[in-house]
């Protein structure tokens, strides 16, 4: 049973462990709720703590980024861009883009407080993950 | 100078001076206006020309602007790996079709994208032509720099060049770019760029073109000028000799007057002005001069009249006391006159002598008339105070400044001279003797032996002769005995006109 539920716990890590929501190595923040994260990508909050966080998005339609939609900030394209129309008067636009995981990485690596999220294989020693969906 | 080249170059300067003056102002303020309405032309366009360049740059720099603030510039942080902003850049670069390249440049300065991909990873090379900072989405500080080169070619489609009109770029410190060539002589007008200070835009015209009107009447305005000038020259030429004709002619008059001495000429202007005036004052002068003249030569006519007179009758009282016939005094001034010209005198000294010779014996009035009408023979006393009468008219006549008393003085004096000095009262001879007093010497005797005297008859010609040419050398001169022999006829002439008239 225990086994079987390492297995599932495994399983579902590796279900659940395909992407990984990074952050620059230098900030001492480590774990993030998806709440926030959630809260970050609406660009309702700017920071963590002290930090200020700059979110990073992905460019077009990717897979990852409907997986991010739908698993973190779990609203769906129209939804989403209904929120940023409201938002847009409010004078808020959406997070900045890159057209490439290794551009946000990257992105990520050089900017102090860039949250992006990159496939959980491309993750190194550049990048802290903070979260993992 | 004449008054006549005077007056004419006076006219000549007069008239052409404003002429030329006025003319000279005319075509500078004919070529100052050509030159304002091609600068103003010229300025029009360029203005066009500057104005669009500016426009074109200003659109450079705004897009450059919008460029630097959108979204894409966040991908200096990856290095520009998706070559997003450099497809940006190309495609601006593509769309403002110009020559040159963007590049964005990272603080340090290394060139993070360009339009020109070659370029990426290197530094900038040549000066950009404008830079404006970068800016992240998330950052006020600026993360890099945008830069662009423009090459001066760029200008060139903005460039309307004709073969005569050309515009190029002068730089700030005074060199030129893109000149297509180079004019011997040029109008230039030129405007500075707005948004580039550096670059002054000049637009250039050739002068040949610019004053291609001016060039092609260029002859006829010179012809027209010269012969403006010589029409001028022409009309004064003629008023000022028309002017000083009458003064001409009245110079010319007074010249001939004075030539000619004749001073019954007359200068006929009729004129009422002051020219008419001077030529009537002058008429009357000439007139009274004339008219003085004539009376002087009367008053010397008669003066010399005068003289003569009282010199014959002086001589006539001499010899009336010593009762001589009247005529012997002219026979004697005659001879004398003859004898003077053979002998060479000039015709005025012979007519003095004419009209001295007759007192040769005036001091024969302060003899004593017992001496002087003595019938017979003098003895000693009487002759010696009869020879006195020679000195004493020479006493009588001495003190006159006249020449003709002086020559009569010396006839008195010297005419019983002889020739080789046993004459009296001084014993001259020869030359000493003044040919005054050898000629009347001459004249007298030959007359006296020739008429009846109160103490003789007249002699025979042949003994006159014969005694002459016995005496001659002796009591006469020679050469006058020659001139009496080779010219008797006339003498003998002489003698029957004026004969005595015996009243026996």
């Amino acid at each position: 049973m225990k086994q079987i539920a390492l297995l599932c716990l495994l399983c579902l890590a590796l279900s659940a462990s395909e992407y990984s929501v990074v952050i620059s190595k230098k900030i001492m923040i480590s774990a993030v709720t998806a709440q926030q994260i959630r809260d970050i990508f609406l660009m309702k909050r700017h920071s963590l703590g002290n930090q200020k966080v700059i979110p990073v998005n992905l460019l077009g339609q990717d897979i990852s980024r409907i997986t991010f939609e739908n698993e973190i900030l779990k609203m769906d394209r129209d939804h989403l861009n209904a929120y940023w129309i409201k938002q847009h008067f409010q004078g808020i636009t959406p997070p900045i883009t890159q057209s490439s995981y290794d551009s946000v990485k990257m992105f990520v690596q050089n900017v102090e407080g860039a949250i992006g999220y990159i496939p959980s294989s491309m993750v190194d020693n550049g990048v802290k993950v903070i979260h993992e969906f | 100078m004449s008054f006549k080249l005077k007056t004419i170059l006076l006219f000549l300067a007069v008239s052409l001076i404003p002429y030329a003056l006025t003319m000279f102002l005319v075509g500078n303020s004919f070529r100052q206006e050509l030159y304002d309405a091609v600068t103003q032309e010229m300025h029009t366009q360029l203005r066009l020309s500057v104005e669009r360049i500016d426009q074109h740059l200003q659109t450079l720099q705004n897009d450059m602007t919008f460029l630097a603030k959108s979204d894409i510039m966040n991908d200096v942080y990856t290095q520009d790996l998706d070559r997003r902003i450099s497809n940006a850049l190309l495609a601006k670069k593509t769309d403002l079709k110009m020559a040159g390249d963007f590049y964005l440049l990272t603080t340090a300065g290394i060139i993070v994208a360009s339009s020109d991909f070659a370029a990426i990873g290197k530094t900038i090379r040549s000066k950009p032509f404008v830079e404006v900072p970068v800016y992240s989405t998330f950052s006020t500080q600026a993360i890099g720099k945008l830069a662009v080169t423009y090459p001066l070619e760029n200008f060139k489609r903005f460039f309307s060049n004709t073969q005569q009109r050309h515009y190029y770029i002068r730089h700030a410190d005074g060199s030129t770019a893109l000149r297509p060539s180079l004019f011997h002589d040029s109008l230039k007008v030129s405007k500075r760029l707005k948004n580039a200070p550096d670059l002054t835009i000049v637009l250039e015209e050739q002068k040949e073109f610019a004053y291609r009107l001016l060039y092609k009447y260029e002859l006829w305005f010179i012809l027209l000028l010269i012969g403006g000038g010589i029409f001028i020259a022409l009309a004064a030429y003629y008023i000022a000799t028309h002017l000083i004709e009458p003064i001409i002619t009245l110079s010319n008059t007074a010249k001939k007057i004075t030539r000619t001495q004749d001073y019954t000429q007359q200068v006929h202007l009729q004129r009422d002005d002051e020219v008419g005036e001077l030529s009537h004052a002058f008429n009357t002068m000439i007139n009274g001069m004339d008219q003085a003249l004539n009376e002087i030569i009367g008053l010397n006519q008669e003066i010399e009249e005068t003289q003569r007179e009282v010199v014959f009758t002086m001589g006539s009282i001499g010899e009336s006391r010593s009762k001589e016939t009247g005529n012997h005094v002219k026979r004697v001034a005659e001879y004398s006159k003859l004898l003077a010209l053979y002998y060479g005198l000039d015709e005025e000294e012979s007519e003095m002598l004419k009209q001295a010779s007759p007192m040769h014996d005036i001091g024969k009035i302060a003899i004593p008339d017992a001496v002087l009408n003595k019938p017979g023979r003098f003895d000693e006393e009487e002759r010696r105070i009869m020879d006195t009468h020679a000195l004493l008219g020479y006493d009588m006549l001495k003190h006159s400044n006249r020449t003709l008393l002086q020559a009569a003085a010396i006839v008195a004096y010297e005419h019983h001279e002889k020739y080789d000095g046993s004459g009296y009262p001084r014993g001259l001879k020869e030359e000493e003797i003044h040919i005054y007093g050898r000629i009347t010497a001459l004249a007298d005797v030959f007359d006296a032996l020739g008429s009846d005297r109160v103490y003789k008859k007249a002699w025979e010609d042949e003994r006159i002769f014969a005694l002459f040419q016995e005496e001659r050398g002796k009591h006469f001169d020679p050469q006058l005995i020659d001139i009496f022999f080779d010219h008797l006829a006339e003498f003998l002439t002489i003698r029957e006109t004026f004969k005595d008239i015996h009243e026996s």
